[in-house]
C-alpha cells in the first residue's frame, strides 16, 4: 500500500500542477450570432459579427457582481479585411472578451460579394470542427452591415434570433431548405448547384425577398416570391405553404398546401437530350378564393386549369436554369441516378438540351365552411 | 507456462461474441467512408458486405487453427508457433505478430487524441492524457482477462447509443444517392474492400485469447455471429454515410460521421459530436486493455521469468511514449496505413499459410508415426 | 523498512481468561453488583454467584432460589432435578464459567472455590421494543424493525422462516467485546463455499470489538478500501427474510439493530421491498427511476461544470439565454460555485442529522430555503445551479440503502475536480475508473455488478425492471444455491381448467 501512495502522490501533483486546458467559461465569452460580409472591392471586404446582449434585464434584485445592472457586452463590431478571413480573428483584437463562433445563428452575405463568388467563405466555415451545421445563410439586398446593427427594429429580440427565426418559419411555409448540410450538400456535390434565400430591410423589420440561385459559389439568378413554391414543389415534399394563382385579371384563388409529392423519371440519360419526367401531386385546401369561383360545377375546371397552369410554370422555371446553365433542383443527380455509367463530363453540355415534361395532379381537398 | 487454464480464470463462451466485436469497431468507424468512397462511390456497402465474407472466412481459418491446436496443448498462437517452427523460429515470429499488436495500440491511442485536438480539445497534452488512460488501463489488466472481458462487455453496451445516433439521419436521407446500384467495376470494389481490411482488423486477437474461452464450440458460433454484427454496423454506416453527403462532399470531410453528428440535435442538447466523442473512450478502452494484456503474455510465453505485472508497467510505458513521440495528423494517417498494411499481409497471407504448414506438420508427424 | 520492527507480538490482553477459580472470583468481587453469598439450608449448602445488574432478579428470586430451599435437595447432583429450568451447565471449564459468569448466568459452587459448577443462564437484555425502522421506511409494507437484543431479532426472522431447514449458528468476535454474531442460513438453499468463507472471516478476526454490523461488514468486506459497501444491511426482518428465501446468507449482531445480508450484488442496493407491492409495469418504472436517479445525482454537477468551462457548444440556443443571465451576476468559475454549493449541502445535511429532534427541523428548513434564496439574491450562486444541486441531493437518497446513499453523494467530488481539468473527457475518464472499480470487486468472492457482467439473463429479470412474479421462477444464478428453481415450474405455466372460451361463448 505504501508503494501505491507513492505513486499516486506525483500523479496527483502531476495532474493539478500541470497547465491545464484553456476554459471558455460561458459568461466569460463573447458568442457570436451572426456574421455580415460585404464586398467592397479590390478582395476587400467589410465584416460584421453580432453578440447578442443578455444582460440588460438582469434579475432582479440581484448585486450583479459590482457591474452596474445595465451593464452590457459589446454588441457588434465592424471592421475591413480581406475576402476569406475569418472575422472572429480580425475582432479578436477588439473584443473584450474572448470571441467564439460555436453558436453562430446566421452568416449572410451581400449580393455583391454572392455575384463575387463564396468559395471562400464556404472553405472557411466548412474546415472549422466548431461551426454547428444547422445555421443558415442568407444573401441579403441591400448592406449586411446596415442590417445587422440598426438598432430600429419594431422586436427587441437581437437581430441574428429574428432573421433566424423569420427564416426558420419560411423554410416550413414556402421556401426550401438553406441551411448550412444542405448548402454544402449542394455545393460540394457533383451535378448540383446551391441556393440560398434572399433577405432585405424594408423600413423596422425584415422580410424574405426571393431565392438566391447559384452557380457552384457564384449568384447568377433570382427567383421572386411567387415562383418560389414552384420551385419547392420540383425540389422536396412538404405539406405547408400556400400558392397563389391568378385565373383571371384581378380574380386570386389561394391554395393552401396540404401536402406535396414529387417523383422523377429519367429516360436516356446518356443521351445528348435526356428526357425527365416530374409528376407532382398537390393536396390542398382553399381558403381564399375570388367569390362564387367555387362551386360543384366549376371545382374540377379549376382544378384541371391549375393543373395547366402549374405544369406550365415548372417547365419555363426549369427552361430558364437550363438558359443560365444553373441546376439548383439538382436533376443532374436525378439523372445520374438513373444511368448506368453515367457519362458526367459532358453532362454541363447536355444539361440544357434536356427535355423536362412535368405533370402536376392538383387535388383541392375542401373549400371551407362557407359555399 | 501452465499448460492449462483453471476455470477461475476463464471466461464464458459468449466473450467471444463482445472481444472481436470491440475490437473492430474502432477509431476507423469514425472516418473510412470518406477512405472507402473514394473508389466505389456509392457501391461502397458492397465492398462492405463482400470484405466482410471474406474475413468470415478467414476467422474459419483461424478457429481451424486453434482448434487443431488444443490436442497439443494451449490452444494460442505462441503454442502454435513454438511448436511448429521452434523456439528460435517461433520467439521470432511471435515478436513479428507482437509488434503488429504495439503498433495497433499505439495507432489507435494516437487516432483518439488526434481526434480530441481537432474536435474539443486542441490544447490537450499527449503524454498527460496517455498517462491517465495507460494507468487506468493498468488497474483493468491486473484484474485479468475477465476484467477484460467484462470491459468489452460493458463498451459494447455504452456505444450503443452512438449506432442509434445515426439512425437520425433518414430523415435528411436522399435515397436516391444509391443508385444506381452496381454500378462499378469489381476492380474498383476490390480496391475498396482491400481499403476496409483496417476496420475489419480485430477479430484475430482471438488468436490470443482462446485457451482462457471455456465451451469452444458455443464459442466458435458467437464469433461468427460477431463478425456478422461487425459488418452490419459498418454497411449501415456506409450507407447512412452515402445517403446524407453528396460525393463530392464526403470527399472533402476527413471524419463523416463525427460531421454527422455535429447535426443532431435534442432537446436539451446540441453538438452532439463531443459527447459521442466521449462516449468513444468505451471503444477505445478494451482495445488497448486487451492489447497490453497479449503482448503481456507474449513476454510472459518468451522469458517466464518476468512476471506480468512488471512487464505490463513497461509495456503500457512503451504506449505512452510511442504516442507521444508522433507529433502530426500526417505522421498519424501514415501509421495508418502501415498498420494497415502488416495488418492485411498477416490476415490474408500469413495466416492461410500458417494453417498450411500445421497441415504439413500432421501429416509429417503422422507419416512418421507410422 | 521503518514501521516493520516496531510490530510486537500483542498476545498479551485484557481478556485473557483468569488462571483459576480464585483469581476469577478475587478479581470479580471488588465489583458492587457481583452477588457471591453462601445458601444455606436445611439440606444443602452451597455457595452462589451472579453479577446482579445482568440477571433477570425478578426470575431468580421468584423461581430459581426458591425450589433450592426444597427438601429434595440434598447434594449437588440433586439441583438439576428439583430446579425449574430448562438449561443447566455443568462444567468445570475456566472460560465457560466466566463467559456465562459474564453474560447473566447464575453460578452454583459446593464450596467457596470450587471449580466444578453449575450454571443457570438467566440473562436480561435491556432492548427497546420493536417500533417502526426508522432509516428504511416502506410504504406498503410491514414496518417493525431490528432492535439491539439479539434473540428479539432472531424471533423476528424466525416467526417468518417456520422450516427446520432455517439454521441459527452463534460466534463470538472481538477481544474485549465478546459481542454473539449469528449466522442465519437455510441448509440445503445456501451455497456451502459462501458459508464457510462467511464462518471462517468471521472466526479469524483480530480485534478488539465490533460494535454494530457496519463495523462488522467493513472488517469482512471483500474490499474495504472500496467506497461501494459489498454487503446490505438492512433494518428490516422482512427484507432478511426475503434473502434467505433466495438463499442468501444473513448476519445479526448482537447490539446492532441491523442486519448483513450476503452476498449481494450492486441492483440489490437499489431495491426496496415496495417493489414487489406493486404491479411490475409500475414497479420497474420505479426502479428506471431509481437508476436514472443515481446517474443524475452522481454526474448532475460535474457536467454543470464541464459545460459551462468548456463545451458552451453543447447548450441549445434557448437556453443559452437562461444559462448566461443566470451566471452573470456570479464573480467567479463555475467550479467554485459548484463546490460552495455542494459543501453548504453537506454541511447542512450533516449539522441536520445531529442536531436534536427540537431544533433540527426549523434548522432545516432555515438552512435550505432562508440560505438558498439569499445566496442567490446576493450573487453568490446561480439559481440553476441551486435547482440542480438541490435536486441531485435528494436524489442521491432515492437508494433504500444508507450506506450505498452515503457512497452516491461522496462519488460527486471526484467527478467535479476532473470535469474542471479535462472538461467532459474527464467525466468520462472517472465514470470509466469508476465502472471498473465496480468490475473488479467482489462481494464474497461473487461478481458485484452480477446481472450486468457476468450477464444472465435470468438475473436480468429483477434488476432495473421486475417482470411479474409467473416469470421469476428461479433463484438468482450468482448464488449458486443447490434448489435452483423458486416454485414448481410446471405448475406456474399451467393452463388450468377448462380451454379458454371464444368471445360471447
Amino acid at each position: 500500500m505504501k508503494q501505491k501512495a507513492v505513486l499516486i502522490a506525483p500523479l496527483i501533483a502531476l495532474l493539478l500542477l500541470s497547465g491545464c486546458l484553456p476554459t471558455s467559461i460561458l459568461d466569460d465569452v463573447l458568442l457570436v450570432e451572426a456574421e455580415g460580409i460585404d464586398y467592397l472591392g479590390n478582395e476587400k471586404v467589410m465584416g460584421t459579427i453580432t453578440m447578442p446582449n443578455y444582460v440588460e434585464n438582469p434579475n432582479p434584485g440581484s448585486a450583479g457582481a459590482g457591474l452596474p445592472t445595465t451593464a452590457s457586452m459589446l454588441r457588434h463590431l465592424s471592421g475591413v479585411t480581406y475576402d476569406g478571413k475569418s472575422l472572429v480573428d480580425r475582432f479578436q483584437q477588439s473584443g473584450q472578451m474572448p470571441i467564439h463562433v460555436g453558436k453562430i445563428r446566421l452568416m449572410l452575405f451581400n449580393t455583391a460579394m454572392a455575384k463575387k463568388g463564396l468559395y471562400k467563405q464556404i472553405d472557411l466555415r466548412n474546415r472549422d470542427p466548431d461551426s454547428p451545421r444547422d445555421m443558415n445563410f442568407a444573401v441579403v439586398e441591400g448592406s449586411c452591415r446596415k442590417l445587422l446593427t440598426s438598432a430600429d427594429y419594431q422586436t427587441q429580440i437581437p437581430v441574428a434570433r429574428y432573421i433566424q427565426d423569420m427564416i426558420e418559419q419560411n423554410t416550413e411555409q414556402n421556401y426550401p431548405e438553406s441551411t448550412m448540410e444542405s448548402f454544402m450538400y449542394a455545393y460540394y456535390g457533383d451535378y448540383m448547384d446551391p441556393f440560398l434565400p434572399i433577405i432585405r430591410k424594408q423600413g423596422d423589420h425584415i422580410a424574405m425577398h426571393g431565392l438566391a440561385l447559384f452557380k457552384n459559389d457564384k449568384y447568377v439568378m433570382r427567383l421572386s416570391e411567387n415562383r418560389v413554391f414552384t420551385f419547392k414543389m420540383l425540389f422536396q415534399k412538404f405539406n405547408q405553404g400556400v400558392y397563389d394563382y391568378e385565373f383571371a385579371p384581378n380574380k386570386h384563388i389561394a391554395l393552401k398546401n396540404v401536402h406535396t409529392d414529387v417523383n422523377y423519371k429519367v429516360k436516356n440519360g446518356n443521351s445528348a437530350a435526356p428526357d425527365i419526367y416530374a409528376s407532382v401531386n398537390v393536396s390542398a385546401q382553399v381558403r381564399q378564393s375570388y367569390p362564387k369561383t367555387l362551386s360543384k360545377t366549376t371545382g374540377p375546371g379549376m382544378e384541371k386549369k391549375l393543373n395547366k397552369h402549374m405544369a406550365k410554370e415548372a417547365v419555363q422555371l426549369v427552361r430558364r436554369f437550363q438558359r443560365k446553365q444553373i441546376d439548383p433542383l439538382q436533376l443532374g443527380q436525378h439523372v445520374r441516378s438513373y444511368t448506368r455509367n453515367f457519362d458526367g463530363k459532358s453532362w454541363p453540355e447536355r444539361y440544357p438540351n434536356a427535355r423536362f415534361h412535368c405533370k402536376v395532379d392538383v387535388t383541392i381537398r375542401q373549400t371551407g365552411i362557407s359555399e | 507456462m501452465n499448460d492449462k487454464i483453471k476455470p477461475a480464470h476463464q471466461v464464458g463462451p459468449v466473450s467471444a461474441f463482445f472481444i472481436p466485436q470491440t475490437m473492430q469497431i474502432g477509431i476507423g468507424y469514425l472516418s473510412f467512408q470518406h477512405v472507402i468512397t473514394k473508389y466505389s462511390q456509392q457501391d461502397a456497402w458492397l465492398a462492405a458486405l463482400i470484405s466482410g465474407a471474406i474475413i468470415l472466412g478467414i476467422l474459419w481459418v483461424v478457429l481451424r487453427l486453434l482448434e487443431n491446436e488444443r490436442q497439443f496443448g494451449m490452444p494460442d498462437l505462441f503454442s502454435i508457433h513454438s511448436r511448429i517452427f521452434g523456439r528460435r523460429i517461433g520467439t521470432f515470429l511471435n515478436l513479428f505478430t507482437v509488434t503488429h499488436i504495439l503498433l495497433f495500440t499505439i495507432m489507435f491511442l494516437r487516432s483518439y487524441v488526434e481526434i480530441v485536438h481537432v474536435w474539443v480539445f486542441p490544447q490537450m497534452s499527449t503524454f498527460l492524457f496517455s498517462l491517465i488512460f495507460c494507468s487506468i488501463v493498468w488497474y483493468i489488466v491486473s484484474g485479468g482477462i475477465r476484467t477484460i472481458t467484462g470491459v468489452c462487455l460493458l463498451s459494447f453496451i455504452y456505444l450503443m447509443p452512438l449506432s442509434i445516433l445515426t439512425l437520425f439521419i433518414v430523415p435528411h436521407a436522399q435515397f436516391a444517392n444509391l443508385q444506381p446500384f452496381f454500378d462499378h467495376s469489381p476492380v474498383t470494389l476490390l480496391k475498396s474492400c482491400y481499403k476496409l481490411t483496417h476496420e475489419y482488423l480485430g477479430f484475430e486477437l482471438l488468436l490470443y485469447v482462446y485457451p482462457f474461452i471455456s465451451h469452444p464450440r458455443e464459442a466458435r458460433k458467437w464469433a461468427f455471429r460477431s463478425v456478422l454484427t461487425t459488418i452490419y454496423f459498418y454497411t449501415t454506416a456506409l450507407i447512412l454515410a452515402i445517403v446524407y453527403f453528396s460525393q463530392g462532399e464526403m470527399q472533402n470531410t476527413i471524419w463523416p460521421t463525427v460531421t454527422y453528428w455535429k447535426s443532431v440535435r435534442f432537446p436539451l442538447v446540441e453538438h452532439i459530436d463531443i459527447i459521442a466523442i466521449v462516449l468513444l473512450l468505451w471503444s477505445l478502452v478494451p482495445n488497448i486493455c486487451l492489447c497490453s494484456w497479449i503482448i503481456a503474455r507474449a513476454v510472459k510465453f518468451t522469458v517466464p521469468k518476468i512476471k506480468m505485472k512488471y512487464s505490463l508497467i513497461v509495456i503500457l510505458a512503451l504506449i505512452i511514449s510511442g504516442t507521444t513521440m508522433i507529433h502530426s495528423g500526417l505522421q498519424v494517417k501514415k501509421i495508418n496505413d502501415v498498420y494497415a498494411t502488416y495488418g492485411a499481409l498477416i490476415i490474408y497471407i500469413y495466416l492461410p499459410i500458417l494453417l498450411f504448414c500445421q497441415w504439413i506438420k500432421k501429416k509429417c508427424g503422422r507419416g512418421a508415426a507410422s | 523498512m521503518f514501521w516493520k520492527n516496531s510490530k510486537k507480538k500483542n498476545d498479551q490482553g485484557p481478556a485473557q481468561p483468569s488462571k483459576s477459580m480464585a483469581d476469577l472470583l478475587v478479581q470479580l468481587e471488588t465489583n458492587p453488583d457481583f452477588n457471591h453469598f453462601c445458601h444455606k439450608s436445611k439440606t444443602l449448602t452451597c455457595w452462589i454467584s451472579f453479577i446482579n445488574t445482568l440477571v433477570d432478579l425478578e426470575y431468580i428470586h421468584r423461581d430459581l432460589l426458591p425450589a433450592l430451599y426444597s427438601e429434595r435437595v440434598q447434594c449437588m447432583k440433586d439441583i438439576a432435578q428439583v430446579i425449574p429450568v430448562d438449561k443447566l451447565i455443568e462444567t468445570k471449564d475456566l472460560s465457560v464459567i466466566q463467559t456465562s459468569l459474564l453474560d447473566g448466568c447464575l453460578m452454583i459452587q459446593p464450596s467457596k472455590r470450587a471449580q466444578h459448577v453449575y450454571i443457570i443462564p438467566c440473562p436480561k437484555r435491556q432492548a427497546r421494543q420493536v417500533e417502526q425502522t426508522e432509516v428504511e421506511t416502506s410504504i406498503v409494507g410491514a414496518h417493525d424493525g431490528f432492535v439491539e437484543s439479539l434473540e428479539t431479532n432472531i424471533n423476528l426472522v424466525r416467526s417468518r422462516i417456520p422450516v427446520p431447514q432455517f439454521k441459527v449458528e452463534e460466534h463470538r468476535v472481538g477481544k474485549l467485546s465478546r459481542t454473539r454474531i449469528s449466522i442465519l442460513y437455510i441448509e440445503g438453499l445456501a451455497n456451502k463455499a459462501n458459508l464457510n468463507t462467511i464462518k471462517q472471516r468471521i472466526t479469524d478476526l483480530e480485534t478488539l470489538s465490533v460494535i454494530n454490523a457496519n463495523m462488522l461488514s467493513l472488517m469482512i468486506a471483500d474490499n474495504s478500501w472500496s467506497f461501494f459497501p459489498q454487503f446490505i444491511d438492512t433494518e428490516r426482518p422482512d427484507r432478511v427474510s426475503g434473502a434467505l428465501y433466495e438463499g442468501k446468507i444473513a448476519v445479526l449482531v448482537d447490539g446492532a439493530p441491523s442486519a448483513l445480508i450476503l452476498p449481494s450484488t450492486i441492483v440489490e442496493f437499489f431495491t426496496s421491498i415496495d417493489d414487489y407491492s406493486l404491479t411490475w409495469p409500475i414497479a420497474s418504472l420505479y426502479r428506471l427511476l431509481r437508476l436514472f436517479a443515481v446517474a443524475f445525482s452522481v454526474i448532475s454537477s460535474s457536467l454543470y461544470v464541464a459545460v459551462l468551462t468548456y463545451h458552451y457548444q453543447l447548450v441549445p440556443k434557448d437556453l443559452l439565454a437562461t444559462l448566461i443571465v443566470s451566471r452573470s451576476s456570479v464573480p467567479y468559475d463555475p467550479i467554485i460555485e459548484v463546490l460552495l454549493l455542494e459543501v453548504m449541502i453537506e454541511l447542512l445535511r450533516e449539522a441536520g442529522a445531529r442536531l436534536p429532534t427540537k431544533v433540527g427541523q426549523t434548522i432545516g428548513i432555515v438552512g435550505g430555503i432562508v440560505i438558498g434564496t439569499a445566496s442567490v439574491q446576493a450573487g453568490v450562486t446561480s439559481n440553476i445551479l441551486l435547482i440542480i444541486i438541490a435536486m441531485s441531493a435528494l436524489a442521491a437518497f432515492i437508494t433504500p440503502n444508507y450506506r450505498m446513499a452515503t457512497t452516491i453523494r461522496f462519488m460527486r467530488f471526484p467527478f467535479i475536480l476532473v470535469a474542471q481539468m479535462f472538461g467532459l473527457l474527464g467525466v468520462g475518464l472517472c465514470f470509466m475508473f469508476f465502472v471498473c472499480h465496480l468490475l473488479k470487486l467482489t462481494s464474497l468472492g461473487r461478481p458485484f455488478i452480477e446481472p450486468i457482467y457476468p450477464m444472465r439473463v435470468t438475473d436480468l429479470k429483477d434488476s432495473f425492471i421486475r417482470l411479474p412474479t409467473s416469470a421469476q421462477g428461479q433463484r438468482p444464478m450468482f448464488l449458486r444455491t443447490a434448489d435452483k428453481n423458486r416454485v414448481n415450474l410446471q405448475r406456474t405455466t399451467q393452463k388450468k381448467g377448462k380451454p379458454k372460451p371464444d368471445i360471447d361463448e
